[in-house]
């Protein structure tokens, strides 16, 4: 194609015009990646700043001896890691891996030994914070009520020996919370755990306020297909020095039934600074006999305790600032078995915590602590447990 | 009361002195009478003269005095309470030859609401406590829960220190609880900054005895030293209604701020604990700062 020069010199022009452009558009590229890179190291480099971390590293040495005089040792050992990054003031991510390792020579009965030998993220979640309410989402730690050992109006962690088991230990759900706050010391408490179906899963209301020295707190969780709860539970002062504590639960099952669970608590400190913590808790699904207990519904975990009445009574002597002695006895009222488990604890250095720990279990034969052979085939019935603890904090 | 004391002293001397001729008669016969005689006069006017000094003494006393207990404790209130304040301070707990130490941040308002932080150690960082009126809450991290620290809590150990949840909720109102009685003065030392250096100070100091008026209280009687020109307590000792001593708190390094005299060292002694001490160090101090009212919420604590 023949073309004039004029013509030509006008493509000749758009040509350099359209590779000026292309020039152009390559140098704001490398100026936008430039300053892209740039500002995402220094956003690293801040974020690395704005990282936190914490944790401890624990390390159980455990004897046992089971109820046929089997002994047996185990070496456990716990790394968790809790790392807050905040990308703001206002959004936060906190990741909580942890890596269990235990060696022993027969089985324990640890309520922490499970998921061994792997890198697990019990709590992994993002926050966001606004002065309306703040939104939680991922794995976390939904607390509910006001008992110690029982709480059930908290249907992740009804029962848990609070004297034996880490908090962090606990079970852990994936949801969305949104947590509001209503003046000073109310607040409305909302989530929906996120693992299952919307007809599945579990959804919960829980509304808080303070009248006078108590506080006060309602909530309701429809628990899909499993049913309806309805839930109260009160803490405060009675009388000067004595604490008291009542959480209800109103539970409704699939079957269509119903049952109440009901803790009631009492707390006193004597003028030697000896405290004294009480509990009763009434399982309205528990059986009074215990010919009648649901073992297969214990084993598989949709019943948390077989019997009727329980109760937990604690001490705890400050023996000074850094050393502590705790005891614990968890009676079951219906068929006599009982669990006594003592704690002596010591922060030995700055960062460093010493626990001497044991557990005895005892009771009749085909009790809950001194369960049948075929629903114990561990042994751990009427087992006794010495364990020693450290922890290094950091 | 230590003048009641010097009295009864006098009297009990002088009864001694009495009943000694009495109970051994002179076996001299009339001489012994007339020694008697002497001794009961002697004794009379010495009565007489303690008596008259010891009116003496206390008109002077109440002269000096032109200040009630109540007024003293109020002075104290004027200039140790704030509208708000941020507080950064460490804890040094002393147990034997260890030595435990925390760090912590805290917003004031008023007497009564107040929250605290701790930032160190690994094992409290996190942990939160707020204190509306009478009512005191906790949070763990670890739990993701608030606690209510009810009555029993109360009287435990605070974060594993000399102090009890109760002495960081009835730091205030005391007058409210308490009746207020000047007993005496005392020279008491109290340390002041000088040239960065702490240096001990023998002050003069009003000496309040506060007896509980009511009976919800974690300390039948408190002994408060109150310097008489700074009114500032000094030390404070604090009783079981048996009358046992339960704790020591003695209070140091007074800075001035504005008008305002302030004590930024305590330490505190739980005298049911054998050698146990904790020293509270406040390290940055403001007054009547602004602070965010969601500061104190339990929303706050969450955060």
């Amino acid at each position: 194609m023949n073309l004039q020069p004029e013509t030509k010199n006008k493509q000749i022009t758009v040509k350099f015009q359209q590779s000026n452009s292309k020039l152009f558009l390559v140098f704001l590229f490398l100026v936008i990646s430039y300053f892209t890179v740039f500002g995402f190291g220094l956003f690293v480099i801040s974020s690395a700043q704005a990282l936190e971390f914490s944790g401890y590293y624990e390390n159980d040495l455990i004897g046992l001896v089971k109820k046929e005089g089997t002994p047996g040792i185990a070496d456990f050992n716990k790394l968790r890691i809790k790392a807050d990054h905040y990308f703001t003031d206002k959004f936060m991510l906190h990741v909580e891996p942890r890596y269990y390792l235990l060696a022993a020579s027969e089985a324990m009965p640890l309520a922490s030994a499970n998921d061994l030998d792997q890198l697990k993220f019990d709590r992994a979640y993002f926050k966001l914070y606004s002065n309306a309410a703040n939104l939680t989402l991922g794995k976390q730690r939904i607390a509910w009520g006001s008992g110690y050992i029982w709480n059930p109006t908290d249907i992740f962690n009804p029962f848990v020996l609070a004297f034996a088991v880490r908090e962090e230990d606990t079970t852990n759900v994936t949801a969305v919370r949104v947590e509001a706050p209503l003046g000073e010391a109310g607040g409305l408490d909302a989530y929906i755990v996120g693992d299952k179906p919307w007809e599945q899963t579990a959804k919960g209301l829980r509304v808080k306020n303070t009248v006078g020295l108590f506080d006060l707190a309602a909530s309701y969780v429809d628990q899909g297909t499993l049913g309806h709860q309805f839930g109260l539970d009160v803490g405060g002062d009675i009388i000067k020095d004595v604490g008291v504590h009542c959480e209800l639960a109103l539970k409704t099952t699939a079957e269509g039934g119903a049952f109440i669970q009901s803790v009631w608590g009492l707390e006193y400190t004597f003028d030697n600074g000896l405290g004294l913590n009480i509990e009763y808790y009434f399982n309205g699904r528990g059986a009074k006999n215990k010919a009648d207990y649901d073992w297969a519904a214990l084993s598989i975990g949709t019943l948390d305790q077989l019997a009727a009445d329980y109760l937990y009574i604690g001490t705890t002597a400050i023996i000074n600032e850094i050393t502590t002695f705790k005891t614990s006895v968890l009676a079951n009222l219906n068929d006599q078995s009982w669990m006594f488990y003592p704690v002596y604890s010591r922060n030995i250095a700055q960062n460093w915590d010493l626990n001497l720990e044991a557990m005895v279990l005892g009771g009749p034969d085909d009790s809950e602590f001194v369960p049948p052979a075929v629903w114990d085939p561990n042994g751990f019935g009427r087992s006794k447990m010495a364990q020693v603890k450290l922890t290094y904090n950091f | 009361m230590k003048y009641k004391i010097e009295i009864l002293n006098t009297k009990s001397e002088t009864n001694s002195k009495f009943q000694i001729p009495n109970s051994k008669p002179s076996p001299s016969g009339r001489g012994g009478m007339v020694r008697c005689q002497w001794v009961r006069v002697v004794w009379i006017l010495a009565f007489l003269i303690c008596f008259e000094v010891g009116s003496l003494r206390l008109d002077v006393a109440r002269a000096a005095w032109a200040i009630t207990g109540e007024e003293i404790i109020k002075k104290v209130d004027a200039n140790m309470t704030f509208k708000t304040a941020r507080t950064e301070a460490k804890m040094v707990i002393h147990v034997d030859q260890e030595i435990r130490e925390k760090t912590m941040i805290g917003y004031d308002r008023g007497t009564d609401t107040g929250y605290a932080e701790f930032l160190t150690p690994p094992r409290d960082k996190g942990v939160k406590y707020l204190k509306i009126k009478d009512n005191m809450w906790m949070y763990l991290p670890s739990v993701d829960k608030i606690i209510k620290i009810s009555g029993a809590m109360l009287r435990q150990s605070l974060m594993g220190s000399d102090f009890s949840y109760e002495d960081a909720l009835e730091s205030s109102k005391l007058l409210e609880k308490y009746t207020a009685t000047l007993i005496s003065e005392e020279v008491v030392p109290l340390t002041f900054r000088e040239a960065g250096e702490l240096v001990a100070k023998q002050r003069r100091c009003y000496v309040v005895d506060l007896t509980a008026k009511v009976k919800d209280v974690t300390y039948y009687r408190r002994v408060v030293y109150v310097d008489k020109e700074l009114f500032v307590p000094a030390r404070e000792d604090l009783y079981a209604m048996s009358g046992k001593k339960l704790k020591e708190m003695t209070m140091g390094d007074v800075r001035k701020f504005g008008a305002r005299h302030y004590p930024l060292y305590m330490t505190m002694r739980n005298l049911l604990r054998a050698n146990s001490q904790t020293e509270m160090f406040t390290t940055k101090i403001e007054f009547d700062v602004a602070v965010d009212p969601k500061v104190f919420t339990q929303g706050n604590l969450t955060k």
